[in-house]
């Protein structure tokens, strides 16, 4: 607390990167930073509730488990934090295709919390407990932040991770409550601090459901959900495990939970005009279910213990800001419930944003300088995309710092890059959750190919330990191996040609072919995977190949690409948006393979050379 | 430049094809080839008279020959082949241009040839960008042409629009909507495992429908339908204002009945002709007035319409009587389009019509003429022309139809690998991919994203969610 005392005349800055919120995009971003060498501090409003999970206590799933995946390629803690933390996992979409293939773990909400809090402890982090209320900042530069009693903190860089909290406040029935979830405190002024910079924000909605008693339900009308029946793990570094405890359980809304929903319809703060948020279709509150989809006979619902050390009992389909008596009423309805007890009723929470489109591909912020934000601040929602963001927004502001080349995903290279590209160059009418159907090149972007895709890029910013580092050269290397064994030839062909049919399989060749036998498990499993897939990628890639070339190719900094006629309008946007260093790098933000060919051509007559200009001015002051 | 040539020749492989001539019925029609496959394509649909093939000819060498129908064995046209072997060429590739004699329909049938056998529709300006990826011309060359193109491609894309109303449009539509609802389900089943469950008995039976009924509707689809007909140029006005005089003077025939009787023109006329080789289908119609005569009324109401959608109108002023407040109205409701003021019965003398007004209204978009001397007659018909041909680089607008069948059987194509993908036994992320492909050409057709609307469409069919 000594640095953050220090006040305005200092010179000095106290921190390097001072991450504002403690959720998962602040962790990440912390940890991000102190793997770069960098002196970080995380400033929350309660450093007891470190990488808390106010909705369901679930990590992964369709999409996110991708990111999670990805996030672990790059050296990040979220999946590691998920192996140890697990209390059962499951393989959702096991028989719709390798690519869309996804784990879900059920955490312990309070061991994963802990988890991280130690985490962050280990890696040198400093939690200092404050109410941020502005950003300070000079000359087109973010240099700190103030805090609510009035002192400042200094650092070269700041990264917001503030989540629901701005300006926030939940509603309960007929009760709005100027307030963060889990009866914390809203974060005041920082929005006005924002808007005074010339940000533009917008309101979101979002919502969860009761939580009940674990004793006061009757566990035998409902249906234990089984867990994964293999091994499964997050991390490339944690030994898959067996994780199935029945600590999940299922049950249906019927008519009458339906009924009381129907009467009380009148005091639903979502239908009286109270909320004007926009809230996300994908996570409907039950009001919504019941009003519109009317024919429905019932909904499923499911029942997740949150921690070994609480009583709480999340119930997944049941998010409402009904009044707390209709809550009751509702869950009275449904068999197991009759008497169960509401430890904390299900609310609907408003609150500030930053319009995404305010922001670089790096998450810093358009037009002032050293300042980043992350996760549901950037209209996002859920754990998964927050930490993403806090990854990547931790590693810039280093790379700012170190004065190198930021780190941007492009839409064929992660989920990540997709959630990037969706949030900056895309109008976000809803809190943005990511979708196995956003990413046009899923079949690529697979959780079991997140480090080959991504670990080589996470070493080379130097997020990458010498342990993880050595784990995946070893796998490469039985990869490579792989391969070539696939390129023999049997009857019928080339082995990985054979395995293009959907009913061929690579244990169909292990007596075949020597050596294969010797390959690890997850290896003959990923080779399969890419010859099987072989032909859809390369249909979807075979524009790009063409270029494959010159991917490395260099393009000069500050070109003014808007003075060039002949590209189109949409990859001019993109040159200007992510000013991508190489040719790789351009298409990898979404250039097409066509206009690609163009710039190499200009790039070898001199015309780029020419129009490089100054960099312009930052934004005020 | 001409040290480093060659540099990308290897990195584009494949072949483009248009046609390259003016938009047109003119006795010739050039369809071109570029790419690596140009020869041997043109080798495969191509007989020469004498004897060899297209893909033994030597560089810059033409042959008489015939183009033959691959599916009935039926000789399309007879035409002449150039060949010109990279690097010199146009685009710095190997380039066969097909002369058809048959003119732009004929052309168009033989572009679709060669589109079966996998080349691609060049994108506009995709020739240029080409010769100067490979360094035949200079980058200021290369630029002057695609700045004409990009504002070229606009129109293009505008009429591509146009074309799918009607029929076509609505089952273009129904597909769509078809294909998005099967992406809903199986996308949101993927998306959702644990709130959607994808029922797929009827999904063999549904894609094997759309196949059959988009299959039928390529094999109906008359090629170069549109530009056969031509471009619509529509005569429009008051009535009385000598709009079938003109009609009548721009046909070089006596088409229309001409009298001194306001609203004799009750119904549209339309009449084939060819303006300096723009093919037009000219529009007369009855004069814009109120009136209570509902014969008349509805000529008046079937003459907006024609306006409305033809790609040219013609708005017709009388010098003998001058610019009304209806005529300032009409003139200004469609200056936005394509429209022409003409100002008629010039011989007479009376120049009643206020031409500083008019200028005020229309710039320079109009012309006077007269129907009974032929006065300023050519003038307007190349003024028409030229608003046509100053769209630029042909290869932009030609073949606009041919790319419309394109996209179908595109479409096509990607439902029957769907359908092989689901008999072969692939999981659904893979027979998704193949219907993303499928709605991705329907919807260049209607102009959609296909992510979009697929989640759309979850959100909105189905209840998901926590």
């Amino acid at each position: 607390m000594k640095g953050a005392r220090r006040g305005l005349r200092n010179r000095g800055f106290d921190f390097d990167v001072l991450v504002v919120g403690s959720g998962h995009a602040g962790c990440e971003a912390a940890f991000a930073a102190a793997r770069l060498n960098m002196k970080a501090a995380m400033v929350t409003m309660d450093v007891g509730n470190v990488a808390g999970m106010p909705c369901n206590p679930a990590i992964g799933g369709p999409g996110k488990a991708q990111i999670v995946a990805e996030i672990d390629a790059l050296g990040g803690e979220m999946a590691l934090a998920t192996d140890n933390t697990a209390i059962e996992m499951r393989l959702l979409n096991a028989s719709k295709g390798p690519a869309v293939q996804s784990l879900r773990a059920q955490v312990d909400k309070r061991a994963y919390s802990a988890y991280m809090r130690r985490r962050i402890e280990a890696s040198g982090i400093k939690l200092i407990k404050g109410m941020v209320t502005e950003v300070l900042t000079g000359a087109g530069k973010a240099y700190g932040v103030k805090l609510e009693d009035g002192s400042a903190i200094r650092a070269r860089t700041v990264i917001l991770c503030t989540g629901v909290y701005l300006e926030s406040r939940i509603v309960i029935g007929p009760k709005v409550v100027e307030s963060g979830p889990i009866g914390e405190s809203s974060a005041r002024g920082l929005s006005a601090s924002l808007a005074s910079l010339g940000f533009e924000l917008g309101r979101f909605k979002t919502g969860t459901s009761p939580r009940i008693l674990k004793g006061s339900i009757d566990w035998d009308q409902l249906v234990p959900e089984r867990g994964a029946d293999k091994p499964v793990a997050f991390s490339f570094m944690s030994v898959p495990m067996l994780r199935s405890k029945n600590v999940c359980y299922s049950a249906y809304t019927n008519e009458n939970t339906h009924e009381v929903v129907r009467k009380n319809i009148d005091r639903a703060p979502l239908f009286d005009g109270t909320i004007e948020g926009v809230g996300p279709r994908y996570c409907p509150s039950i009001e919504d279910k019941v009003m519109r989809f009317p024919n429905r006979k019932r909904h499923q619902l499911y029942f997740e213990i949150e921690s070994e050390e609480s009583d709480d009992v999340y119930i997944l389909g049941l998010s409402t800001s009904l009044p707390e008596d209709v809550q009751y009423q509702m869950i009275y309805t449904v068999p197991g419930l009759t008497k169960a007890k509401i430890s904390r009723p299900g609310y609907a929470i408003e609150y500030d944003y930053l319009i995404p489109s305010q922001i670089h591909p790096t998450f810093e912020v358009q037009g002032i300088s050293g300042l980043f934000t992350a996760g549901q601040i950037n209209a996002t929602s859920g754990y998964e995309e927050a930490a993403a963001q806090g990854l990547l927004a931790g590693v810039n502001a280093a790379m700012k710092i170190k004065e190198e080349e930021p780190l941007v995903l492009g839409r064929k290279e992660a989920y990540i890059g997709v959630l990037l590209d969706d949030l900056v160059s895309t109008v976000i009418e809803e809190p943005y959750r990511m979708l196995t159907s956003r990413a046009e090149h899923r079949l690529f972007l697979r959780h079991s190919n997140a480090d080959m895709r991504l670990t080589p890029l996470g070493r080379r910013v130097g997020l990458v330990s010498e342990e993880r580092w050595q784990a995946f050269s070893r796998k490469a290397e039985f990869i490579n191996r792989g391969r070539a064994l696939l390129e023999q030839k049997v009857t019928g062909g080339a082995i990985k040609d054979l395995l293009r049919s959907p009913e061929r399989h690579i244990e169909d060749f292990i007596g075949v072919v020597d050596g294969l036998g010797g390959l690890p498990e997850e290896v003959l499993s990923e080779i399969e995977i890419e010859a099987k897939y072989a032909g859809f990628i390369e249909r979807q890639n075979r524009e790009a190949r063409r270029l494959e070339k010159h991917l490395e190719k260099k393009l000069p900094a500050n070109v003014n690409w808007r003075q060039l006629k002949s590209l189109s309008r949409e990859t001019v946007d993109k040159l200007v948006r992510y000013r991508p260093p190489t040719i790789g790098r351009a298409l990898g933000v979404g250039v097409s393979p066509s206009d690609a060919l163009v710039i190499l051509a200009m790039l070898r007559s001199g015309k780029l050379r020419a129009l490089v200009q100054p960099e312009r001015a930052p934004r005020g002051e | 430049m001409g040290s480093s040539q060659g540099w990308f020749v290897d990195t584009v492989t494949d072949t483009i094809g248009a046609i390259a001539s003016p938009v047109g019925t003119g006795g010739i029609a050039i369809v071109r080839l570029s790419g690596a496959d140009a020869l041997r394509i043109a080798g495969r649909m191509i007989r020469l008279k004498r004897r060899g093939s297209v893909p033994a000819m030597k560089s810059w060498s033409m042959a008489l020959a015939d183009v033959l129908d691959m599916g009935s064995g039926r000789v399309v046209d007879e035409c002449i082949v150039l060949a010109m072997r990279a690097p010199r060429s146009y685009t710095g590739e190997d380039v066969v241009e097909i002369q058809c004699h048959g003119g732009v329909v004929v052309a168009e049938k033989v572009l679709s040839l060669a589109f079966r056998l996998g080349t691609r529709p060049a994108l506009p300006g995709e020739f240029t960008k080409r010769a100067f990826i490979n360094g035949r011309i200079t980058l200021d060359e290369a630029e002057a042409v695609l700045d004409i193109v990009t504002s070229a491609s606009e129109e293009s894309l505008f009429q591509a629009g146009r074309r799918l109303k009607g029929e076509l449009g609505s089952m273009v539509e129904k597909w769509e909507t078809q294909i998005v609802d099967l992406l809903a389900l199986l996308q949101g089943s993927i998306d959702f495992p644990e709130t959607i469950e994808a029922d797929k008995s009827d999904i063999q039976d549904l894609l094997a429908g759309l196949s059959h009924d988009i299959g039928a509707v390529l094999e109906r689809a008359p090629l170069g339908l549109a530009l056969s007909q031509g471009v619509e140029v529509c005569l429009v006005g008051r009535p009385n204002v000598g709009k079938s005089s003109l009609f009548n003077a721009l046909l070089a025939r006596e088409r229309a009945i001409v009298t001194d009787i306001p609203g004799t023109t009750r119904d549209v006329l339309r009449e084939p002709t060819e303006w300096y080789g723009l093919p037009v289908a000219l529009l007369d119609t009855a004069g814009l007035r109120e009136t209570e005569e509902v014969v008349e009324a509805l000529g008046v109401e079937r003459a907006q319409t024609a306006a409305v959608e033809s790609n040219v109108i013609l708005y017709v002023l009388d010098d003998t009587q001058g610019i009304y407040d209806e005529d300032v109205q009409w003139l200004s409701k469609w200056q936005n389009r394509n429209c022409l003021a003409v100002v008629t019965k010039v011989d007479l003398m009376k120049q009643q019509v206020d031409l500083k007004l008019l200028r005020d209204i229309c710039q320079d978009r109009w012309v006077r003429a007269s129907g009974a001397t032929g006065f300023g007659i050519e003038g307007l018909k190349k003024k028409v022309q030229s608003m046509f041909a100053s769209l630029g680089d042909p290869e932009a607008l030609a073949p606009g139809s041919a790319r419309q069948v394109d996209c179908l059987g595109r479409a096509l194509g990607e439902i029957q690998r769907a359908l092989g993908y689901l008999n072969q036994g692939w999981t659904d992320d893979v027979i998704v991919l193949a219907l993303e492909e499928a709605a991705g050409s329907l919807m260049e057709l209607t102009g959609k994203k296909v992510s979009g609307e697929t989640l759309d469409r979850i959100f909105s069919r189905f209840c998901v969610g926590k």
